[in-house]
């Protein structure tokens, strides 16, 4: 499998195929199946509480790979069914439908597995995979402070995901923030464009005359300071 | 001419009840057919389970690397799903005549005891008709 395509740093977004992609969530899982990261923006529905929704959708991904790899027509010598397979050995699926969602997936070279549950209707969502690995490398990987195998906590890494998907998929979010004085806000917000964020970042910061208040939309709504 | 790989009829409890494979690529032996439907099963009901949104029915369609899975659930549960080539057009019309081969050629036979193995002649002689065709008709559906 082509993983590793242009030998761009960091490279240009890439423009969605469909108009009005709907991001639900988002994964990241290590190897050992530690979920690293978990991102919501739009989910009406939890069935199960966070840890066992993880295990779930690791194990859903760790079953349908080893199914995948046994049902491949092409390869000839296939291993056992669930035995565990190694990253990129066997034929691996890249997303999978159902009537309510679309689940994209990709697993790197490292064992790093990234998944996005979107809008049915969703096209191919490889490319921004790759881009969001990208991110994952800069911000996350290259952080001295980082230690693999724990749960991402970096700023840096959830303003450019916000970034990416506020220009480029419309959603509603539900985020839980930090601001500096230690309080702890939720809201429900639609981002339209970058600017709303930088009008409210001025209101947080005190200078909230009235020109910033009218300019955004929702004036109470919060800067993700720390996730 | 897209090709389909395999064809695979699963109960309501997860059994094999028919499986057919066109070709030599994608054989697989009568134990890890039996396998991999009950997987299958199993992965469609928790995929239910995962959904942001209610109302989920399962998977309707798996794109791998080199073949695509399409499912299909009728309403008492049998799920029929079909290994084939990426990007195959029409496979949930197929999917859909192969349930109307089914409930004509099997429910309505009067020895087919019901989540048992298929084994009607006039079914598998459809049914081959069916896939190997021009499906030029399935088109018009």
């Amino acid at each position: 499998m082509q993983f590793f395509g242009g030998s761009e740093i960091s490279p240009s977004p890439p423009v969605p195929t469909a108009t009005g992609n709907n991001a639900h969530m988002m994964y990241v899982f290590n190897r050992n199946g530690v979920c690293l990261l978990y991102k919501e923006w739009n989910r009406p529905l939890h069935t199960l509480n966070p840890q066992q929704d993880h295990k779930l959708m690791f194990g859903l991904l760790f079953s349908l790979k080893s199914l995948t790899a046994k049902m491949d027509p092409i390869n000839a010598d296939k291993g056992n069914l669930g035995v565990p397979q190694l990253p990129g050995q066997g034929c691996s699926f890249h997303s999978f439908r159902t009537n309510t969602y679309k689940l994209s997936f990709m697993e790197t070279p490292s064992g790093i597995k990234i998944i996005l549950v979107t809008h049915p209707k969703t096209g191919d969502l490889r490319e921004s995979l790759k881009y969001i690995y990208g991110l994952y490398v800069e911000y996350v990987v290259k952080n001295p402070i980082y230690s693999p195998g724990s749960p991402i906590k970096s700023e840096l890494f959830n303003t450019a995901l916000d970034q990416y998907d506020c220009r480029y998929i419309r959603f509603w979010s539900s985020v839980a923030i930090a601001p500096r004085q230690g309080f702890i806000y939720r809201r429900r917000y639609t981002l339209r464009a970058i600017e709303s964020q930088h009008c409210v970042f001025h209101y947080l910061r005190g200078e909230s005359s009235q020109r910033d208040v009218s300019n955004c939309p929702y004036p109470r709504m919060i800067f993700p300071h720390e996730i | 001419m897209a090709a389909i790989y395999s064809l695979y009829i699963i109960n309501k409890s997860g059994g094999l009840i028919f499986y057919k494979d066109c070709g030599t690529k994608g054989r697989m032996d009568t134990n890890d057919s039996l396998r991999v439907a009950s997987l299958w099963h199993s992965m469609h009901a928790i995929s239910q389970q995962l959904s942001p949104v209610n109302g989920c029915s399962g998977i309707e369609l798996l794109q791998a690397d080199t073949f695509d899975l399409h499912c299909f659930q009728s309403l008492p549960g049998t799920k029929f799903f079909v290994v084939c080539e990426p990007g195959t057009p029409h496979m949930e019309s197929l999917l859909r005549y192969v349930y109307e081969l089914y409930t004509d050629y099997v429910l309505k036979n009067p020895f087919y005891e019901i989540e048992m193995p298929i084994r009607c002649e006039l079914f598998d002689i459809n049914l081959t008709q069916a896939v190997q065709s021009d499906r030029v008709a399935l088109l018009g559906r």
